[in-house]
């Protein structure tokens, strides 16, 4: 098998060989001048012809994508094609947009208003210009303003905007072609196909209540479980009686403000308890009222024999 | 009152704009008649208004056939072509015709007014078309005209009309060469057409003209020592 291969290899170059002093040697029979000058100047010729044609193609590519663009702006002068807007004018719009500049987006929202429609290519609604007659270019601050039917309109025709690429479009990779997506309300609307008017112009109500809350402007802002309530708890038995020694008559001179330090070898000397009970006010948390440490409970627990005495 | 001068004024300005263009027009060879571009003002005003005095652009609109001098000047010279049955002689079609001009009302020019007047040079089968407007269109709408071809259209921004441009004291003559002028400079200098000097086409003589790329125009200044000065410029 290997064998065959080489041979046939070897023919094969041997014919190409062959073919080739044969195609010599007629070439010579019939022009028998063919100098290395002319065959330099040949070579040269053809190399020049490669260059221009590639720069000619490269022309040609600008042009027609050019005159694709320039058909997606007349395309996109008659959108939408329904007053509220359908999902498929979305998806058209998306596609058609993709392969603009932000100048050629400028060109199209430009080309509507003086076609008499919002700059916005998915709105139906006339530009400020005309609903506003001359006043417009006093009562509108931006003057990209006038373009639109409404502010809503001018931001989402900006969110398309920001998409696209500066690249133009004959200069791009195909990666460079940038995903175009519209605005969210519009997304929104187009899927569930009802006016996108009517959604824009009413603010969703849950989210003005939530705000509410969160603000504390109604009564149902309050959270009872975080609010301190205070309960007067009559003191029973104090547990610390049972700590302190029964003969305990006199305060000693060790005690602070009447009271005795526990650490130490010294003996307490307990305060005498004042004939009334004592009564403390005891503030319950109600939530984590169980979380409370055994620590935590005796300073409590200190502080409140502390109140009831003075 | 105030109004009454507007309208006035408005109506004088229209009435220098149609001089100059129908003078255009004569300067390029249609047939028009020196009494037809000298029109004297209250002609005009009776031509255009409307009822009440106010200049009306639609009744601007005028048309204009070549005359025999130009429709030679634009006949391509005669080609040899190999047929079948020996060598074939062409002569070519004149590349002109008639010329409509209109002016457009509207403040601002959009891609849809453009193709309206476009569709009208096609329908009624008009060469050229001359478009007027108040303002200058967009961007955008300029992109129709290389589409239009051999449809020629051209476009002119009223303020640019006000005046005769080529009247004025310091633009010298501009004449076309015809094929076979062209033909004779070049074998005459042995040139080569890319070696003359070059005029672009968006210059406002050539456009006054309506010249197209590929010509050659023969420029005749006044000069101190020569007495007159001829160069030729290549349209590019």
């Amino acid at each position: 098998m290997s064998t065959y291969a080489i041979y046939g290899r070897s023919s094969n170059a041997a014919g190409a060989w062959l073919n080739e002093t044969a195609g010599g040697a007629r070439r010579q029979r019939s022009q028998p001048t063919l100098s290395d000058e002319q065959k330099a100047t040949a070579e040269t010729n053809r190399k020049h012809l490669n260059t221009a044609l590639w720069h000619a193609n490269k022309i040609q590519h600008r042009k027609d994508v050019e005159a694709r663009i320039f058909g997606n702006i007349e395309t996109l002068l008659e959108f939408p094609s329904a007053n509220p807007f359908t999902s498929v004018d979305v998806s058209r719009f998306t596609s058609l947009v993709r392969s603009f500049q932000p100048s050629d987006f400028d060109n199209l929202i430009e080309e509507r208003r003086i076609d008499g429609k919002c700059g916005y290519a998915l709105c139906s609604n006339a530009p400020r210009t005309e609903s506003l007659g001359t006043s417009a270019a006093w009562k509108l601050k931006a003057k990209a303003a006038s373009d639109y039917c409404s502010d809503d309109c001018t931001r989402k025709s900006l969110y398309v905007k920001t998409q696209l690429n500066e690249v133009p479009a004959w200069e791009r990779d195909p990666a460079q072609h940038p995903k175009v997506v519209v605005h969210l309300d519009d997304r929104a609307s187009a899927t569930r196909v009802q006016p996108a008017i009517a959604t824009r112009a009413v603010p969703p109500r849950a989210t003005q209540n939530d705000l509410a809350l969160e603000r504390g402007d109604t009564t149902s802002s309050m959270r009872p479980s975080q609010v301190m309530t205070s309960t007067v708890v009559e003191h029973t038995n104090t547990d610390r009686a049972t700590t302190r020694p029964p003969d305990a008559e006199v305060a000693s001179h060790t005690a602070i403000e009447g009271y005795e330090p526990t650490s130490g070898s010294v003996v307490m000397q307990p305060p005498k308890m004042s004939s009334v009970e004592a009564v403390s006010l005891e503030i319950s948390i109600a939530e984590p009222s169980t979380a409370m440490d055994d620590e935590e409970a005796d300073s409590w627990r200190d502080l409140f024999s502390n109140v009831s005495e003075r | 009152m105030s109004g009454n001068d507007e309208t006035s004024q408005e109506l004088t300005r229209l009435w220098r704009i149609t001089r100059t263009v129908k003078t255009m027009c004569l300067d390029r060879g249609y047939e028009l008649t020196e009494d037809e571009c000298a029109i004297p003002l209250s002609e005009f005003r009776d031509q255009v208004c409307d009822s009440e005095g106010a200049p009306q652009r639609t009744k601007m609109v005028f048309t204009a056939r070549p005359s025999a001098g130009m429709l030679k000047r634009y006949t391509p010279l005669p080609t040899t072509r190999r047929g079948t049955e020996g060598p074939v002689q062409t002569t070519g079609e004149p590349t002109i015709g008639t010329i409509h001009v209109e002016f457009n009302p509207s403040t601002s020019v959009g891609i849809k007014d453009l193709k309206v007047f476009a569709q009208l040079l096609q329908e009624k089968n008009y060469y050229t078309g001359i478009f007027i407007t108040q303002a200058s269109p967009t961007s955008s709408a300029l992109k129709i005209i290389p589409s239009l071809l051999p449809i020629q259209m051209e476009i002119f921004k009223e303020e640019d009309l006000l005046v005769n441009i080529s009247r004025h004291e310091l633009v010298p003559k501009h004449l076309l060469l015809s094929p076979e002028e062209k033909r004779g400079l070049l074998e005459r200098y042995r040139l080569k057409e890319t070696q003359l000097p070059r005029i672009r086409v968006d210059d406002p003589m050539a456009r006054y003209l309506g010249l197209r790329r590929g010509q050659v125009v023969k420029i005749i200044r006044k000069s101190e020592t020569a007495g007159r000065y001829a160069s030729y410029r290549w349209v590019i």
